[in-house]
């Protein structure tokens, strides 16, 4: 009963946010990024509920639109992300060669390890006078993959010592149908959960990296209104809300998201 | 005598195994920093030159030939890709990174190596702390379950592990710079002369205080929420349970438990110090604390591309060297591995 309770609210934010994100934005009187539409320095109350910014954008239609592009980002990643980590983790997890097994695991393991964060600065910065949300998603994926990857490999070895497996295969079940009839269909359960993880993975990550000014700066996304709020020094001047509501709706969403991976995650293993 | 020698081969294959780990990271490194660069499509030399045109007049004709000709051996322009290649390797491995293009003619690698020993003891300082405290903290809440405390900061961590190191760095230093008056003027504060006077190391105590914090944060609650997960399944097994009915105390109970769970522990540290070294990144720029992050933002806002490059490639075969040492250390604690089965 408890955890359906928690079941029904992570849900009902999910959805509260998706439609801020999704449907808001089509109802929004002027394109919330352009400067100068409303006035300045406006603290949240009812005209404005979010407050307005030092050159002049609703906060509240803003973060609608960066919203959008901060889950549309990630949802991009996560699924080029997931499948490079499916295909190669598959490799090491189920090929009978043991050189590709041990190169590809090797692989996957360096990438866990190499520090994603400068790349991904060197390589935002070296293309940025060309990044769009979708150039951000895949300069993220180089990086995403690897975590995901390793698990899909583990998952994999661990699935091919169970006993039905041996039990299938003496009987004459060929390995590739194994595969495909046996182990996907519990794999892509398994691989819905780490998508919620990489999702919020890459919306942290262009939050971060857009903090360094290496966002698309022009187009709204959560990092981006945190860029210009740090940059225009909202706090210190007293117009917390520029810097503080972003933050409040990345953290509802990276905690909606992950509430909802762990529910996910419990289905699984309860199966 | 023949289980000894047995583990001592084992332990030498694991060391060789763990060797060629480093060096296939370094080399998958490097390469992909190689390729990152190569693949920008922007042309090193325009911007040197274009930095040369912004600094123009003091910068003597032979000064701008000798950092062209650099720049040529560094970069090989005229060469084919895979000479190119070969001495950007090797002069990543002789630190010869060519110069900084924002402090020039200052020497790319001197910039890092000012800047390093800050990174490593901040990463030092809080990866230690946050690993041992997290991980009693996480036995401890696995052995009394059922305790009030354990839930609470089961709650607390559960709340914080997900939210990404750039925002608990934000917020803190919205709190500290808003509750401390003082503490704007310490975290900007310009390069410090190392000496060994007390002065200097409170100093340096403060400035690493507030952004180890939040480092500490973040990775505290994620190692307490893993080793809670672990010593709780441990604390299902046979063994265990054999313990509690002989009546054994509570504390030797906690130790059984402890020393089982730690060694994934281990192999997790290791594996997320390239995850770890991102954070400290961030934090250092939003502190303004003198390491290789605010360097790295500094590079940033310079257009110093040579310094990103060294940077990167020098973060890569630092987190790299830091997972071997402590896969080194694994055999001494896993005596599985030294004896051999």
């Amino acid at each position: 009963m408890k955890a359906s309770k928690a079941l029904k609210a992570t849900i009902g934010i999910l959805i509260v946010l998706l439609t801020f994100a999704f449907i808001l934005p089509h109802f929004a009187p002027y394109d919330p990024r352009r400067w100068a539409t409303v006035p300045r320095d406006q603290p949240p109350l009812v005209t404005y509920p979010f407050g307005t910014t030092t050159v002049g954008q609703d906060l509240f239609w803003l973060s609608s639109y960066a919203l959008r592009n901060s889950i549309t980002l990630g949802v991009l990643t996560a699924f080029v992300s997931i499948s490079i980590a499916f295909l190669l983790g598959a490799i090491a997890g189920f090929t009978r060669s043991s050189i590709l097994r041990h190169t590809v695991t090797l692989f996957i393991d360096s990438f866990c390890l190499i520090p994603g964060l400068p790349v991904l600065i060197v390589l935002a910065y070296s293309w940025r006078r060309y990044l769009s949300p979708v150039l951000i998603a895949l300069i993220l994926s180089i990086f995403g993959w690897a975590w995901p990857s390793r698990q899909v490999r583990s998952l994999m070895l661990s699935l091919r010592e169970r006993p039905f497996t041996y039990t299938a295969l003496l009987s004459g079940f060929g390995m590739i149908r194994m595969f495909f009839y046996e182990y996907l269909p519990y794999i892509i359960k398994w691989l819905a959960v780490s998508f919620l993880g990489l999702l919020n993975w890459a919306i942290g990550m262009e939050t971060t990296i857009a903090v360094f000014g290496l966002s698309s700066l022009e187009e709204a996304t959560i990092g981006s209104i945190i860029y210009w709020a740090m940059q225009y020094q909202a706090v210190l001047r007293g117009i917390w809300w520029w810097l503080v509501i972003p933050i409040l709706i990345l953290m509802l969403l990276i905690i909606t998201l992950y509430e909802l991976s762990k529910i996910a995650g419990e289905l699984i293993g309860a199966r | 005598m023949k289980g000894l020698e047995l583990g001592s081969f084992k332990f030498l294959a694991h060391v060789i195994g763990r060797l060629l780990f480093f060096l296939l990271t370094v080399w998958v490194g490097l390469t992909a920093t190689f390729v990152v660069s190569r693949a920008s499509p922007i042309d090193p030399s325009v911007i040197l030159v274009s930095r040369l045109l912004a600094m123009g007049s003091y910068l003597r004709p032979e000064e701008i030939l000798a950092m062209k000709q650099q720049i040529l051996e560094l970069y090989g322009l005229d060469k084919p890709v895979y000479m190119q290649y070969l001495s950007f390797i090797r002069g990543v491995l002789s630190g010869n990174l060519g110069p900084s293009f924002a402090f020039f003619p200052t020497p790319t690698i001197n910039l890092i190596r000012n800047s390093i020993s800050w990174t490593v003891l901040l990463l030092g300082f809080s990866t230690v702390l946050s690993w041992i405290v997290g991980n009693v903290i996480g036995v401890l809440a696995a052995v009394f379950s059922r305790s009030r405390i354990s839930k609470a900061l089961e709650w607390i961590a559960m709340g914080l592990y997900p939210v990404p190191y750039v925002i608990i760095a934000i917020l803190l230093f919205l709190f500290f710079s808003l509750t401390i008056p003082m503490y704007r003027g310490v975290g900007g504060g310009g390069m410090v002369m190392p000496s060994l006077s007390v002065s200097y190391i409170i100093e340096v105590l403060t400035r690493l205080s507030v952004p180890a914090l939040s480092i500490v944060l973040v990775s505290l609650s994620s190692w307490f929420l893993s080793m809670k997960a672990l010593a709780l399944s441990v604390k299902g097994e046979d063994f265990v349970s054999y313990a509690i009915i002989r009546g054994l105390g509570r504390k030797v109970v906690t130790k059984y438990v402890m020393r089982n769970s730690l060694l994934p522990q281990i192999t997790s540290l290791a594996l997320s110090l390239g995850y770890i070294f991102n954070g400290a990144l961030v934090t250092e720029y939003i502190f303004a604390y003198p390491g290789l992050g605010r360097l790295l933002y500094q590079a940033i806002t310079n257009a110093d591309y040579n310094l990103m490059l060294g940077i990167l490639s020098y973060s890569i075969i630092g987190v790299a060297l830091a997972a071997f040492v402590l896969d080194l250390v694994y055999p001494l604690i896993d005596p599985r591995i030294r004896y051999g089965g």
